[in-house]
């Protein structure tokens, strides 16, 4: 019998180390203490349980109880000032965007605005992410008090006790002197931990000593709500240039001079003797920013469609019908094992005039796959495109926009078949989405904020066909010009581009 | 065998049975972050605040690499597809349907299991509103 408790507590402790070594695998954690974000992409872990608990020893480690309770009222103070200073980067952001939308409603939006409005969505990125990142710490701490204040024989039992006494107070000084909306946020994440630690302690049978509930702070009327959200504006127009702002604008200008970095080194590519004469096209197969098609920077209210994945038996001639009878243009972006298979409708759309290119051979997610697949998914595709289409492909679309990064080992490739990677700039989701009429208003909004680029559609799914006829209706209606892919690639760089 | 080798012992056998078990995902769970996403795509169209914060290029950077994740788990039960179709049963309830249809659609190459269950984005919010926020779900850090 002991024998078989000590290898359950062995099974019960393996698979605790494990699941947390996975979660520590599963997400970026960060190492360092300090409360400033280093860098953008960096996410906060939730689950960074160690880095909480040496944060909760070393504020504790002091002569009394008085003066742990002290240096955690400190900490959780820092961290909820840095909470409201991300909340108030993040009303900027949606304040900004707002006036923006406003401003493309008129018609009147400069590139100026643009550039603001880039530096902003670059600003809201970090400052997103460093409000997780506190209040994901401060919600850590608070945890581990509170287990600390329910436990008797707990270490820092009395010192914890009071923390978690003083906490209501401290939330509605929040209110008061910062930002009142992000406390109430705060208030409801804290009572979720109110409920976790209650549920575990009673889960164990142990008495529950003192879990306090915030509930009458957040749970209040719309009209507060509405209030809170009034005064949250005011105190983010009011609030002053902060060190983290201070971070942030080092960040955007070090972001900024990459940026340049990059179209300077790609001005050096273009003077290389070594290049062929297409290099004084804007774009060109290319494993870099050449090589690869956005629809952003199309003509004003040009648009190309392009429908993934087919052919399929029904659903493809759907697309063509539909786009026949709009007079419109389209590109599909096929899988070569579908297209062996359905031969005559590849046939159907060159006597429509529509353009095929190629979508890889099976769907794979390209980035994942090794140097055989590889070969397979994007060589053999453009190989056995060529058998059926008498023609090799010159477009190329990665499956799940999955390519790796500029000048990856997959965009050389598709470079080295003298293709063009292709992506979107409006995304109808219409995969995820059975019904036609939420794809249409999707597609439009987007239309008309974008006015010029490449809509993504499938031609495998039976509401795609209908939401395409919603929007070539949309499209006409509007006065939008809907061309063949290549013709626009080809106004874009000023020198034919072909496609079968 | 002393514990410390018992231990050891453990530890290989559960890298092997719990990290693949950890990988895989419910289609429900991948089903029900799916409409998350739609609606995040549709609040930030209409000019609404959104919960994850994102701009459209990311939402849809997002979509896709949930469609991987659908198309894995999809694969994985096509001999049994009877769990995916008893999952159509409730999907109403928590705006999964399409999900569901879309897995059957992929590994049955036909529409017979059709629902012809249409979403308004207010039917999706309303689904949305009732579980936990999906931009602090793991599904979302493992997507992003």
């Amino acid at each position: 019998m002991k024998k078989i408790i000590k290898c359950v507590a062995a099974v019960g402790l393996c698979v605790l180390m494990l699941g947390s070594l996975y979660s520590c695998m599963s997400v970026t954690s960060k190492s360092d203490t300090s409360a400033l974000p280093r860098e953008p992409q960096q996410v906060v872990s939730e689950n960074d349980s160690k880095k909480a608990e040496a944060t909760f020893k070393s504020l504790m480690n002091n002569p009394n109880d008085g003066e742990r309770s002290r240096a955690v009222a400190n900490f959780l103070n820092r961290q909820r000032d840095f909470y409201f200073i991300a909340h108030g980067m993040l009303n900027e952001f949606d304040t900004e965007l707002d006036r923006l939308i406003t401003l493309q409603k008129q018609k009147v939006l400069t590139a100026t605005d643009l550039e603001k409005f880039e530096q902003l969505s670059f600003q809201m990125r970090i400052a997103w992410e460093f409000s997780e990142r506190n209040m994901h710490e401060l919600l850590d701490i608070y945890e581990l008090a509170l287990y600390q204040a329910n436990d008797t024989t707990a270490e820092y039992h009395r010192a914890s006790g009071w923390i978690v006494d003083n906490i209501r107070e401290w939330l509605k000084d929040g209110a008061k002197k910062g930002d009142s909306s992000a406390t109430i946020s705060l208030a409801q994440k804290l009572d979720d931990v109110n409920l976790e630690v209650r549920a575990a302690i009673q889960k164990t049978g142990k008495k529950v000593i003192r879990i306090p509930s915030y509930k009458n702070i957040y749970a209040v009327s719309a009209e507060a709500l509405k209030t809170a959200h009034a005064q949250s504006l005011k105190f983010s127009q009011a609030r002053k240039q902060t060190l983290v702002e201070t971070f942030i604008g080092k960040e955007w200008l070090q972001h900024k001079k990459e940026r340049d970095l990059e179209m300077a080194e790609e001005l050096k590519n273009w003077s290389d003797s070594t290049r062929k004469p297409q290099a004084l096209d804007t774009l060109y197969p290319d494993a870099g920013g050449p090589g690869h098609v956005t629809g952003n920077r199309f003509p004003e209210n040009t648009w190309a469609i392009t429908l993934d994945d087919g052919p399929h038996p029904t659903h493809t001639e759907g697309m063509f019908q539909v786009l026949n009878n709009a007079k419109m243009s389209g590109t599909f972006f096929w899988q070569t094992k579908n297209l062996k298979l359905y031969p005559n409708i590849s046939a159907q759309a060159k006597s429509f005039g529509f353009n095929r290119a190629s979508h890889s051979y099976t769907h794979a997610n390209l980035p994942k796959l090794s140097q055989a697949s590889l070969n397979h998914e994007i060589n053999d595709a453009f190989d056995d495109f060529e058998k059926v289409v008498s023609a090799q492909p010159t477009l190329f679309r990665c499956p799940y926009g999955a390519c790796g990064s500029m000048g990856s080992n997959i965009r050389q490739m598709i470079a080295a078949r003298n293709a063009l990677h292709i992506a979107w700039n409006v995304d109808t989701l219409d995969w995820q989405d059975k019904n036609p009429q939420s794809i249409f208003e999707r597609t439009r909004k987007q239309i008309d904020i974008r006015k010029r680029g490449i809509i993504l559609l499938h031609d495998i799914h039976p509401q795609s066909v209908v939401a395409l006829k919603l929007i070539t209706d949309y499209l006409r209606q509007q006065a939008y010009l809907v061309k063949p892919l290549p013709e626009i690639i080809g106004a874009v760089r000023e020198k034919s581009f072909g496609s079968p | 065998m002393d514990h410390r080798k018992i231990f050891l012992a453990f530890a290989i056998i559960f890298t092997f049975l719990y990290l693949p078990a950890q990988a895989s995902w419910k289609l429900q769970e991948l089903a029900r972050g799916s409409n998350a996403l739609l609606v995040e795509m549709d609040l930030l169209l209409a000019h609404k605040k959104t919960g994850c914060k994102l701009d459209a290029a990311s939402v849809s950077q997002l979509s896709q690499n949930l469609r991987m994740l659908v198309d894995t788990r999809a694969t994985e039960l096509k001999d049994n597809k009877e769990q995916i179709v008893s999952l159509l049963k409730t999907c109403k309830k928590d705006c999964t349907c399409d999900t569901y249809e879309y897995a059957l659609e992929k590994i049955t190459e036909s529409e017979t299991f059709s629902t012809t269950t249409k979403l308004s984005a207010e039917q999706r919010q309303t689904c949305a509103k009732k579980l936990p926020p999906f931009c602090q779900s793991r599904l979302f850090k493992a997507i992003k």
